[in-house]
């Protein structure tokens, strides 16, 4: 007992600083977070970095292959094939992820009424949930959109067909934050310090956002890494079936369908939209899998 | 192990399974390929019943199926006229009274025989206000055939078609119409079986099944939005068909037609994707060839901003045609009069050229001093690649030369057209083939009485012109009045914005012998031969 040196008793630290050093550990995870910056940068400055205006048609450049005046090549109608990827970044990534914030919102709160409550508010909240589960994604996002472009609610068209999508996309994503929350909130309430807070007198919201939320949140937020390009590849669906932006705006979802059209001929309009989706994608997906590590040490061993 | 090295063995037979062996086997409906002519159809066809029917896939697989009073030579680069169910015509009055002398003894596919009077009831039909066809215009020549349309006169009889106690058809005309034997050439005025459209109701008549046709195939499989198959028709009067079947796949996306294509399980893809127009050019199963077709965006002049004809005339003058045409790429031609290059009466000095300085004056003059504050306007188009790039090149074009920015939307070809019908967009696109090598063809369809006129443009005048023209014999004669009636409708009307004149591409399978390419767009697989694959 007596032999144990200062540096052996550890100093008692938090969750949160616990799981980020255990993150840190994880060069995927800690590699794939840097490109994700990197590539909102990318999108926020798009104006400044992108070479040329992505909707301007150099009509004696069509089709032009990777060079030194055109990095990526040209499409089909002369446009400057990496100045639409920088620009399609900011929308891909726009989608993403305040599709993600918006079906937290909706999702966090309705699954934890229902947790909270329990009872009837849950079995009529859930069957709902349920409802909406048995739908089929793909007709539920085509019929939200559909409605929400012919209400006609923004001038702007690149407002309205990014709104139309996060519309969309969040209604048909929240569903699954949902279940998660409540299943997260069935567990936390009955732990003795939520009982302790009742015991105290504390109201409900109190409770719910006091004790219960930061305790679910390391679940919550390894969700998100996944439904965010979960989110992107819907983006890239919906404008491969024409529901999703409309010309001249330019998303990565736009720029795989366009350049899978002249796939036999033209590859190079699909190899560079493809290659970022692909990075993209694996990041989002190896910072989920290091961040889930880091909140929950157990579920490695 | 022996599991690992099936599959193994299964994925290289199935590798195996080349080019040639698609060529020669047969396929998923049980016909053999060596004696199969397997194409592509750009999309379903929206009604196989000829007195309805306008598109250009509906009237390939009716041009199979059936045949006319007269046909045309295909082999004579002037299209002349060939005898088909009719063996000869006169005319007498300066072409203002025709008669044609009937085929004796042909039956249609289910044996009944051919008669005069199929044809009067299919002109009849063509013609009546409940039919409400889009190509009743086609007959307007005929004697008060414009008033039965109408409605104001109920009686088909008093129409100007007559069977002769010979049997033969007499047609008297309002006017002279030297070209009168050239409309008979298409699917509109082929003859029809009245007793087969009771049988079957007015929408199944067409089925695979139900219909029956005079042509050198039959519709033996239609199964909709898949595949439309065609075999040789053994009771067709003339030289029957050299292959026995047509396969259509109906497929709308060009890159999955053309990678059927390269499989070789098709033998030929029609009107290539332009994107892919600078790498297939290269093949040798390229084929180029001009046609009499255009393409044109239209105003709705119904529709504000564009009831303003300063508005539109700023419009045509703001879009470069050269810039399409680079876009486009397969050598089609700038088109600035209404007349396709190639026939008669093409005029590129009528017209209004690109002039940027021109637009934004009659802007200004329109009122429209602030181009920012521009009402919203929408460009309608029916889904399609080509179509697409042209549209998006011209608000490109608007916006860099006007700074207005325009929406975009495209619909399926069927709903489009109704939507061009009901409510047309303010701006749309729309293309014409001829049906007959006459320019009267072109400048018809802009009258105001002209179900095709989705522009709700009309003038007297322009009318008057072209009734006019119809009844001159003398070329020189009717090319100065269709240049009067193309300032009309393209100066002072400034309804429609001429494109450019088509022009068709098409890959077609080194086994395929005399594949049917013209400049009228119609696909007659009836000599087409196979050669056996080596």
């Amino acid at each position: 007992m007596s032999n144990i040196t200062q540096q052996q008793i550890r100093t008692p630290k938090s969750l949160w600083s616990e799981s980020y050093d255990r993150l840190k550990k994880n060069k995927a995870s800690v590699v794939s977070f840097w490109f994700i910056v990197v590539i909102c940068l990318v999108a926020l400055f798009a104006e400044t970095l992108a070479p040329y205006p992505y909707y301007e048609q150099y009509i004696d450049d069509i089709l032009a292959s990777p060079n030194s005046k055109y990095l990526l090549g040209t499409d089909s109608l002369g446009r400057d094939m990496l100045s639409r990827l920088i620009y399609g970044a900011r929308m891909s990534m726009a989608v993403g992820i305040f599709t993600a914030i918006i079906s937290l919102f909706i999702g966090a709160t309705y699954g934890a009424i229902s947790g909270w409550f329990g009872g009837k508010i849950d079995a009529v909240l859930m069957r709902f949930v349920d409802i909406l589960y048995s739908i089929p994604t793909l007709v539920l996002l085509i019929l939200v959109k559909v409605i929400f472009d012919s209400l006609n609610l923004f001038e702007d068209p690149e407002l309205k067909a990014l709104t139309g999508i996060l519309l969309a996309l969040s209604v048909v994503g929240w569903v699954n934050l949902a279940r998660v929350v409540r299943g997260q909130v069935l567990q936390v309430k009955e732990m003795t310090y939520v009982e302790a807070a009742k015991a105290m007198g504390a109201s409900h919201i109190w409770i719910l956002i006091k004790h219960v939320f930061p305790n679910i949140l390391g679940p919550v937020i390894v969700l998100l890494t996944f439904q965010i390009p979960a989110n992107i590849l819907f983006e890239s669906f919906l404008s491969f079936i024409g529901l999703g932006l409309q010309p001249p705006f330019s998303s990565w979802g736009v720029l795989a369908n366009e350049g899978w059209r002249s796939l036999r001929s033209f590859p190079h309009l699909i190899v560079s939209p493809g290659i970022v989706l692909f990075l993209v994608m694996l990041s989002f997906n190896l910072f989920g899998d290091g961040l889930r590590d880091a909140f929950d040490p157990k579920m490695k061993k | 192990m022996l599991k690992v090295l099936i599959t193994f063995l299964l994925a290289l037979s199935f590798l195996a399974c080349t080019k040639k062996d698609k060529q020669s086997g047969s396929n998923e409906y049980g016909l053999k390929n060596s004696e199969t002519l397997r194409i592509v159809v750009d999309r379903e066809p929206p009604s196989l019943d000829w007195s309805i029917a306008t598109d250009t896939e509906s009237a390939l697989i009716t041009n199979n199926l059936m045949e006319g009073l007269v046909a045309y030579n295909l082999k004579d680069p002037e299209l002349s006229l060939q005898p088909a169910l009719a063996l000869k015509w006169t005319s007498s009055e300066n072409a203002k009274k025709w008669t044609f002398k009937l085929r004796r003894g042909v039956k249609w596919s289910d044996g009944v025989e051919f008669t005069a009077q199929q044809i009067v009831d299919s002109w009849v039909r063509l013609l009546s206000p409940l039919t409400a066809s889009e190509y009743a215009y086609f007959l307007f020549g005929i004697k008060n055939a414009k008033e039965f349309n109408k409605g104001t006169i109920k009686d088909s009889k008093q129409l100007g078609i007559k069977v002769s106690p010979q049997g033969d058809i007499q047609v008297e005309l309002e006017s002279s119409m030297s070209y009168f034997p050239y409309l008979l050439t298409h699917s509109s005025t082929f003859p029809i079986r009245l007793d087969l459209i009771k049988k079957h109701g007015v929408n199944k008549w067409t089925e695979a099944g139900n219909h029956v046709g005079l042509g050198p195939f039959n519709l033996k499989v239609w199964e909709h939005d898949k595949v439309i198959i065609l075999e040789r028709n053994e009771r067709y009067y003339g030289e029957k068909a050299k292959v026995k079947n047509v396969l259509g796949y109906i497929v709308g996306e060009k890159s999955t037609a053309l990678n059927l294509f390269d499989n070789g399980q098709v033998d030929a893809v029609k009107d290539l994707p332009k994107s892919e127009l600078r790498f297939l050019a290269k093949k040798k199963e390229f084929i180029k060839e001009s046609m009499l077709g255009i393409f044109y965006l239209g105003f709705n002049v119904k529709k504000a901003p564009f009831d303003n004809v300063l508005v539109r005339k700023a419009f045509i003058h703001a879009i470069d045609r050269n810039e399409i045409v680079k876009v486009l790429g397969a050598g089609e031609v700038p088109l600035k009069g209404w007349v396709p290059q190639g026939m008669f009466g093409h005029n590129n000095n009528v017209g209004l050229a690109f002039d940027v300085a021109k637009a934004k004056k009659y802007l200004n003059e329109a009122g429209f001093t602030d181009l920012t504050k521009f009402p919203k306007i929408e460009i309608g188009f029916n889904t399609n690649e080509n179509h697409q790039r042209v549209i998006e090149n011209v608000q490109a074009q608007l916006k860099r030369n006007l700074g207005i920015s325009v929406d975009l939307k495209n619909e399926e070809w069927k709903v489009y057209l109704n939507t061009l019908k009901s409510n047309a967009p303010h701006m749309f696109r729309m293309g014409w083939v001829a049906d007959y090598p006459d320019p009267d063809n072109f400048l018809n369809l802009m009258t105001s009485y002209s179900d095709n006129n989705h522009t709700g443009w009309g003038d007297t005048q322009y009318d008057h012109y072209i009734e006019e023209a119809v009844s001159v014999a003398d070329k020189s004669v009717r090319k100065l009045i269709y240049q009067k009636a193309q300032k009309i409708l393209l100066e002072k009307g400034a309804s429609v914005f001429p494109t450019y004149s088509m022009v068709q591409t098409h890959m077609v399978s080194q086994r395929v012998k005399n594949f049917p390419v013209n400049a009228v767009y119609q696909f007659l697989f009836k000599d087409v031969e196979l050669e056996k694959a080596k």
